[in-house]
């Protein structure tokens, strides 16, 4: 007789809902993936079925498939806003134009606001989560750049992000220069 | 509140000198933590409740404050996070291949004589972490290559319930990519595959067992794989050894291979499903190999290759057994707690599987051939060249391929896995305490188990994990023990899912 003592534990299986659950609605979101453009195909009009497949491909990534690594409060915050922007885009360019170039600075800005309160809210725990602040801060400097570069006139969005941007950039690089190099050489694996 | 109003207690009920003695004990650790509060609390709640605990089995409070000394807390939680690892050469496929639900995790576990008391396996933890900072980790998305990134807290211990080897929350800023459990006599440390190999993870547990057993009396030791904890972290320890100790072969071969033959069995939506433990006495099972003229591992894995061969209906295919290769075996100057281990195939066709007489010499040929210093130096150089060759593709592009190869191929590759620690050793002051160790491997998508083996003293156990409430590979896999004369010991989890 062996002289170790194993026991485990009587908890019986956990439950099954939520892996059920995300299976069918997979199996739904892909039906309706192929149905959209069928259904547009046929019935003629405007290609509303691009936006509605790219809202299914979005709610596929966020939330039946969502990423096992580094899906944090920032990252996600990142991902919805990028979704917005690209969703009200194709909206403004299929669906109804003529209001882009106003909502979608203020959904850059908003995104921008609400990543910075994030940010500051856990400032030891977002430190070294601060790639998609970043990210957004250049995106919405691009954004503002090449609309001061096309339009003759800028609307109060445009100015909002622009100036919202650069003083987080600039803010950024002076109180939190070594956290962005540091960050930067481990993205980049610079020793 | 009620742990407040204990220690509050407690300390009422002590002399002037202990009050002292306590509140310098105290003051040390508010030193020792420049971490947010609400850790720093719970930092010092450990400390509390440990001392408690020991003052409470009669030590006095200058001797227990002396075992549980903030000293041993080292820099580690007054430091910045700022220390950051590049994977292993074969840490990189694993987080490529993660999906929902299937992580490859393994666990180590040590059973005591006595119950584990949860309050001085959390400080034995707290002070056990510095000397792992590669473990103090948490795996992160870079533009070329994941890393694991350091991460400063308390790491907590958790009861263990339910199955074993579940899939860890790595998602959030400040997770863990290992923990530490306990549940009755046994502790355990379950590791996500990226942190080390089942060499590595031993030292951390042996090491952990180690400071417990003297927290709580025992004599402080070293060796053995147990390593000082108030040392600091040797910088090859933390190393690629596959970049630092490559040999440089031009011989290279290939990791791709047909599909192996795998069991009957539906898959479970829980994995693993069950785990199975089959306890030989070592004495016997030498014995029995030796009858037979090969080692353990040949002759496991032979009963293996019948229980598997009995556990199908198919006879098309190949039965293909992965067996994981030790590194540091062929370089003894590796001393990395990283990856460093790389895997053989042994492979029968059905119709070789048939009687362990016949069985045993081929896998033990197999296993001599393919073990050899020559093959795995080929196999460390074509993974050697793998990763070099795509380092500069960014990790957004070689992620979805990966993922894409891998949704493809699966580990369908392989029919079963043995993985052997074989004999693990503690200093002689501490085998008093200990009734033996157990490892249990994570299992894989296709394969419908996965084994491991360790022994200690006259215990060797051979752990099933299943991914099938099939029963047949195990059953036959008792029965053929009992027809060789080594009947073993069967322990077994719940059934889940």
């Amino acid at each position: 007789m062996a002289d170790i003592r194993i026991e485990y534990s009587d908890k019986t299986k956990g439950s099954l809902f939520l892996f059920w659950l995300r299976r069918v609605l997979k199996m739904f979101t892909f039906m309706g993936l192929l149905v959209c453009p069928i259904v547009n195909y046929y019935t003629g009009g405007k290609a509303w079925s691009v936006i509605a497949d790219v809202s299914m491909i979005f709610f596929w990534i966020e939330f039946l498939s969502p990423d096992i690594l580094e899906n944090n409060a920032m990252r996600q915050v990142f991902r919805i806003g990028t979704f917005a922007i690209i969703l009200n885009t194709l909206i403004g360019l299929l669906l109804s134009p003529g209001w882009l170039g106003f909502v979608l600075p203020i959904i850059g800005f908003s995104i921008l606001i609400i990543s910075v309160i994030l940010f500051l809210s856990n400032l030891e725990r977002h430190r070294n989560c601060i790639m998609p602040l970043l990210l957004e801060t250049l995106m919405a400097l691009i954004g503002f750049l090449v609309a001061n570069a096309v339009e003759e006139t800028l609307n109060w969005p445009i100015i909002t992000l622009g100036a919202l941007s650069l003083t987080i950039a600039v803010l950024g690089l002076i109180v939190f220069h070594n956290d962005i190099w540091t960050e930067l050489k481990k993205r980049l694996h610079i020793k | 509140m009620k742990a407040k109003k204990a220690f509050q207690n407690y300390i009422g009920s002590l002399s002037e000198d202990d009050k002292s003695r306590v509140r310098l004990f105290l003051k040390g650790y508010w030193e020792h933590c420049d971490l947010p509060a609400a850790e720093v609390k719970l930092l010092t709640g450990d400390a509390k409740a440990a001392l408690m605990y020991l003052t409470g089995t009669g030590l006095s409070v200058e001797e227990a404050t002396k075992r549980l000394s903030s000293e041993n807390l080292g820099g580690f939680y007054a430091h910045k996070a700022i220390s950051w690892y590049p994977l292993d050469d074969a840490a990189k496929v694993y987080p490529l291949s993660i999906k929902s639900g299937k992580m490859p995790i393994f666990r180590l576990s040590c059973y005591l004589k006595d119950d584990v008391v949860p309050e001085i396996l959390q400080m034995a933890l707290d002070f056990t972490i510095k000397r792992f900072p590669s473990f103090a980790t948490i795996i992160r998305k870079g533009i070329f290559w994941h890393y694991l990134d350091s991460v400063k807290r308390r790491f907590p211990v958790m009861k263990d319930v339910g199955v074993p080897c579940q899939p860890l929350k790595i998602a959030s800023v400040g997770s863990q990519s290992f923990r530490v459990m306990y549940y009755k006599n046994r502790i355990s440390a379950e590791f996500f595959h990226v942190l080390t190999d089942g060499s590595g993870g031993l030292i951390f547990l042996k090491t952990l067992v180690a400071e417990y057993l003297h927290i709580l009396g025992a004599p402080k030791v070293k060796g053995c794989g147990v390593m000082d904890i108030n040392e600091p972290p040797v910088l090859t320890e933390l190393s690629n050894d596959f970049e630092r100790l490559c040999p440089k072969t031009k011989k290279s071969g290939g990791f791709a291979g047909p599909a192996a033959l795998q069991m009957g069995g539906r898959l479970s939506k829980n994995t693993p499903c069950k785990v199975v433990q089959l306890i030989y006495d070592t004495g016997d099972l030498l014995k029995c190999a030796h009858d037979k003229g090969v080692s353990v591992t040949a002759l496991v894995l032979s009963m293996m290759f019948l229980a598997n061969r009995s556990a199908t209906e198919v006879n098309k295919g190949m039965l293909q057994f992965q067996v994981p290769v030790n590194m540091r075996k062929f370089f003894p100057e590796s001393d990395s707690l990283r990856n460093f281990s790389m895997y053989c195939s042994i492979d029968l066709s059905p119709s070789e599987v048939n009687k362990i007489d016949e069985v045993a010499p081929k896998v033990a040929d197999q296993l001599k051939q393919k073990t050899t210093f020559s093959e795995m130096s080929v196999m460390m150089t074509t993974a050697r060249r793998l990763v070099t060759s795509v380092k500069l593709v960014p990790l957004l592009i070689k992620a979805p391929i990966a993922r894409i190869i891998y949704g493809f191929l699966g580990d369908s590759r392989f029919s079963n896995t043995l993985s052997n620690l074989g004999k693990v050793e503690m200093p002689s002051e501490l085998c008093d305490y200990i009734q033996g160790f157990d490892f249990i491997l994570g299992t894989c998508v296709v394969s419908r188990a996965s084994c491991a083996l360790c022994s200690f003293g006259n215990n060797t156990v051979l752990s099933v994990s299943k991914n099938t409430k099939d029963p047949s590979f195990e059953e036959r896999l008792a029965a053929i023990s009992e027809e060789l004369g080594i009947r073993p010991q069967i322990v077994e989890t719940p059934l889940y899912g």
